[in-house]
C-alpha cells in the first residue's frame, strides 16, 4: 500500500485533480495507471467529477480529511494500492499559522510513501526584486518623490507568501519524519493553461524561488519532479462554452519538462516509483 | 431541468402491475419504478446491488436517459453516471448484461433541437451502448417522447416498441429448494 498525500493551500487544484484522476480512469485512452478495482465508496469522487464537468468550483473541503483509495495497475501489469489522503487545504494553512497540528494528521505524516504539492499558477506572487521595481518605474516615468497613500496593514501570519507557507509545511513533515528517511515529492503547478512559454521547472525557478531553492538543497524531499497540470482545461468564466461540451479527461494537460500530454496519472505513477529516479 | 414532479423516495420497492393483451394472449407486467436515489446509491457504493433485488430479478432493465440531457453540454455528465452505475452492476455479478435495454425520453425535444442535438445524443448511446456491449451485453436503443412538443414526433413515440419488446417471452431462473443436508449441525454433538 501507498499512500500519497496530497498537500497545498486552499483553492490551490488538489480537488480538481482528484476529480479530473478519477474520470480519467474511467475514461478511455492509455494511462501510465488503470484502475482495476472500482472503490467501495464513490460519492466524493463522483460528486468533484460532476461538479467539474458542469464548470462548478469543486467542492470545498473545509477542515476535513477525506481518504481515497484507489487499486490501480502499472503498465506493465504490476497492481498497486494507492490511498491517498485529501487533506483540506484550511488545514495546511492552519499548521502555519498556530504551528501545531492534530494527532490524526500525524499519523497521516508517519505514513505516507510520496507528497504530491500542489502550488496555483495564478496564486504566487511573483517576486519582483527591487532592481526591478525600479527599472519598471522609471519606464513609467515616475518621479523620485513619491507619494504613498495607502494605509499601512498590520502584519499577520496568514498574510505571509504561500511559498512561505508552504515551505514550513515541508519542512515540519521533515521534522516529523526525520533524516536519513527520504521521501519522493511531486510539486504540482495547477492551472497551468494560465502559464505560456515555458517548462514547469522554468516557472518554479521565475515564480516560487523559495520552494525551488529549498527543494534543490534539501536532503530529505528526494527525489522531486516538477509537473504542471491544467485539470479544468482552461478558464470556467471565459472558455465556457468550449469545454462545457468536453468530458473532462479530454480537457487535460500536463507538462514535464519540454513535453506536453493529456496522462493525467503521469505524477501519480512516478510518486509510486514505477517512472524511474 | 426536468417539470415532472419529483419521485419520492419510496420505503419499500414500488411495482406497478399492467395486464396487457397482444394477440388475444394475456401478458402481466410488472414494471419496477424505483426512485433515482437508489441508483445514484447503486452508482456510488459496492454492495448496493443486492439491497435491490429488483435489479437481480427483473427480466429487462432499463436504463432511461433524459433525451434533452443527453443532446445537451451536460451529457459526460450523464454518460459518466450511467458508466458508473453499469461498472456497479457489472461488478456485482448479480445482473445479466443480456437484460440491459437503453431509453432515451424526450426525443420529441431532441429532434427538434437539430442535427447537433441528435448527434450527441445518438454519440451518448453509442459510448454507454459499448460498455454494455463489453460486459456481454447488446442492448435495443429506444426512443420515446411521452408529450407532442414537436409535431413530427407524436405523443406515445415509440412507446410501442419498448412494450413489445417486453412481452417476449424470456427464460425464467427457477431457483430449487437447497437439498437437504447429509448431516445437520445439531448431529455433529450427538
Amino acid at each position: 500500500m501507498q499512500r500519497i498525500l496530497l498537500a497545498g493551500l486552499p483553492g490551490a487544484g488538489k480537488t480538481s485533480y482528484l476529480a479530473a484522476l478519477w474520470d480519467s480512469l474511467n475514461s478511455e485512452g492509455n494511462r501510465s495507471l488503470t484502475l482495476v478495482e472500482q472503490p467501495a465508496n464513490r460519492r466524493y469522487l463522483e460528486e468533484a467529477r460532476a461538479r467539474l464537468q458542469r464548470l462548478e468550483p469543486p467542492i470545498r473541503n473545509t477542515r476535513t480529511l477525506t481518504s481515497i483509495d484507489l487499486k490501480l495497475a502499472t503498465s506493465d501489469a504490476s497492481r498497486v494500492d494507492v490511498e491517498v489522503p485529501d487533506v483540506a487545504g484550511d488545514f495546511y494553512q492552519d499548521f502555519w499559522e498556530t504551528r501545531e497540528w492534530s494527532v490524526q494528521f500525524a499519523e497521516v505524516v508517519a505514513s505516507i510513501s510520496a507528497v504530491m504539492l500542489f502550488l496555483h499558477s495564478s496564486k504566487v506572487a511573483t517576486p519582483i526584486s527591487l532592481d526591478d521595481i525600479g527599472e519598471l518605474a522609471t519606464a513609467a516615468g515616475a518621479r523620485s518623490n513619491i507619494e504613498v497613500n495607502s494605509a499601512e496593514v498590520p502584519w499577520e501570519p496568514k498574510l505571509a507568501p504561500d511559498q512561505v507557507k508552504l515551505v514550513d509545511v515541508l519542512q515540519m513533515i521533515e521534522s516529523q519524519r526525520g533524516l536519513p528517511g527520504q521521501l519522493r515529492l511531486a510539486l504540482v503547478i495547477s492551472a497551468w493553461d494560465r502559464v505560456h512559454g515555458m517548462s514547469p521547472d522554468q516557472w518554479l525557478i521565475r515564480s516560487a524561488p523559495l520552494i525551488a531553492q529549498y527543494l534543490q538543497n534539501s536532503a530529505f524531499w528526494s527525489p522531486t519532479a516538477t509537473f504542471g497540470i491544467s485539470a479544468q482545461g482552461g478558464d470556467f468564466e471565459h472558455d465556457k462554452e468550449r469545454l462545457v461540451s468536453v468530458r473532462p479527461s479530454q480537457r487535460v494537460r500536463v507538462a514535464q519538462g519540454a513535453s506536453t500530454g493529456t496522462d493525467i496519472t503521469i505524477p501519480l505513477n512516478w510518486l509510486i516509483g514505477r517512472n524511474g529516479r | 431541468m426536468s417539470d415532472t414532479e419529483r419521485q419520492k423516495l419510496p420505503e419499500g420497492q414500488t411495482l406497478i402491475h399492467l395486464a396487457v393483451t397482444s394477440e388475444n394472449e394475456r401478458h402481466d407486467l410488472l414494471i419496477g419504478d424505483m426512485a433515482g436515489e437508489h441508483f445514484d446509491d447503486v452508482a456510488d457504493f459496492a454492495g448496493e446491488v443486492p439491497k435491490q433485488p429488483t435489479l437481480s430479478r427483473a427480466d429487462a432493465i432499463v436504463l432511461v436517459l433524459d433525451g434533452e440531457q443527453c443532446s445537451g453540454a451536460a451529457r459526460w455528465n450523464v454518460v459518466a453516471r450511467v458508466e458508473m452505475l453499469l461498472k456497479s452492476l457489472r461488478d456485482s455479478h448479480l445482473v445479466e448484461a443480456s437484460k440491459l435495454q437503453l431509453l432515451i425520453t424526450k426525443w420529441d425535444v431532441v429532434a427538434a433541437a437539430g442535427d447537433e442535438a441528435i448527434e450527441a445524443a445518438t454519440d451518448a448511446q453509442r459510448q454507454i451502448g459499448q460498455l454494455i456491449g463489453s460486459m456481454g451485453g447488446s442492448p435495443v436503443t429506444f426512443k420515446t417522447a411521452a408529450r407532442g412538443s414537436n409535431p413530427l414526433v407524436p405523443p406515445g413515440y415509440g412507446i410501442p416498441e419498448l412494450l413489445r419488446s417486453w412481452l417476449k417471452p424470456r427464460p425464467r431462473r427457477i431457483e430449487l429448494p437447497h437439498p437437504e443436508p447429509a448431516l445437520k449441525p445439531s448431529d455433529m454433538f450427538r
